[in-house]
C-alpha cells in the first residue's frame, strides 16, 4: 500500500526529474527522526540545491508548478498528499554539501534522500536553538553520529569553537 | 524494591523503549508521527489547559 508520505514523496521526485527543483534531499525534523526515535513534527522539510549568492531566490516555480497539480499553499507550506512540506533552498555551504552527499533510502518502494547524520548534527549545532541542541545530545547518545566524520564537517564549516561550548555545556 | 530502584528500573525501560523505537523502519516511525499529530491536533481540539490555568478559570 502507498502510504501518505510515499505519494509526498513521489510528487517531489518528480518535480526534481522535471526540473522544477534540482537534487533535493529530507532535512529538518523528518530527517532527525530517520535516524532516532519518533517524534512530533508538522513539517517534512526539502532542502533543494539552489544558488544562493545573490542573497534573493524565487520559490515562485515551485508554488505555481504545484499549485497546477492541485497542491495549496499554507504559510510557508505547500500542502502535498497531506503533508506541509516547506521547500528550502541551500541557503549556505554547509547545507549545500548536505545536499550533494545525501544518501539514498527507501521509503515503501519509493525511493528518497535524507541528508546525513553527521550534517543534520552539523546543522543543528549552527542553528543552534534549544530543541537543535536537545535533538543533537539525542544523536550522540543514540550513537548514529560518525565523530570523526563530523568534526571534519566542523572543521570545513567553522564551527569547531561552537562544538566545543556544545560539549562543555551538555557533556553528551 | 527501594524507590531508587524503581526509579532506575523505569528509566532503563524508558532507554530500551527510545532504542527501540530508533531502529524502526522509517516507514514505521513516519505512522508513528502521523499518530502523534493527531494526539496533537485532537488535544488543541479539545482545549487542554493545565490544571493551573483551568483553575484560574
Amino acid at each position: 500500500m502507498t502510504t501518505t508520505v510515499e505519494k509526498t514523496l513521489e510528487v517531489i521526485n518528480r518535480m526534481e526529474s522535471e526540473g522544477v527543483i534540482k537534487r533535493y534531499a529530507i532535512g529538518g525534523a523528518m530527517a532527525a527522526i530517520f535516524y532516532i526515535e519518533p517524534f512530533t513534527t508538522y513539517d517534512l522539510d526539502i532542502f533543494f540545491a539552489a544558488d544562493v549568492s545573490g542573497g534573493l531566490i524565487s520559490l515562485a516555480p515551485i508554488y505555481e508548478h504545484l499549485a497546477r497539480e492541485g497542491y495549496t499553499a499554507e504559510g510557508e507550506s505547500v500542502n502535498v498528499e497531506g503533508w506541509p512540506v516547506q521547500f528550502l533552498p541551500t541557503y549556505n555551504p554547509l547545507v549545500a554539501e548536505a545536499v550533494e552527499q545525501a544518501v539514498e533510502v527507501e521509503f515503501g518502494r519509493t525511493t528518497t534522500r535524507v541528508v546525513k547524520a553527521e550534517h543534520l548534527a552539523a546543522i543543528m549545532l549552527q542553528t543552534g536553538r534549544p530543541k537543535d541542541h536537545a535533538r543533537l545530545v539525542g544523536f550522540l547518545e543514540e550513537g548514529v553520529v560518525d565523530r570523526e566524520f563530523l568534526e571534519e564537517v566542523l572543521a570545513r564549516h567553522d564551527l569547531i569553537g561552537k562544538w566545543r561550548e556544545f560539549l562543555g555545556r551538555f557533556h553528551p | 524494591m527501594s524507590k531508587e530502584a524503581d526509579i532506575s528500573e523505569l528509566l532503563r525501560k524508558k532507554e530500551e523503549r527510545r532504542r527501540r523505537l530508533a531502529k524502526l523502519p522509517f516507514e514505521e516511525k513516519v505512522a508513528i508521527v502521523r499518530r502523534l499529530q493527531e494526539v496533537g491536533r485532537a488535544a488543541q481540539a479539545s482545549r487542554w489547559l493545565p490544571l493551573s490555568r483551568k483553575r484560574d478559570r
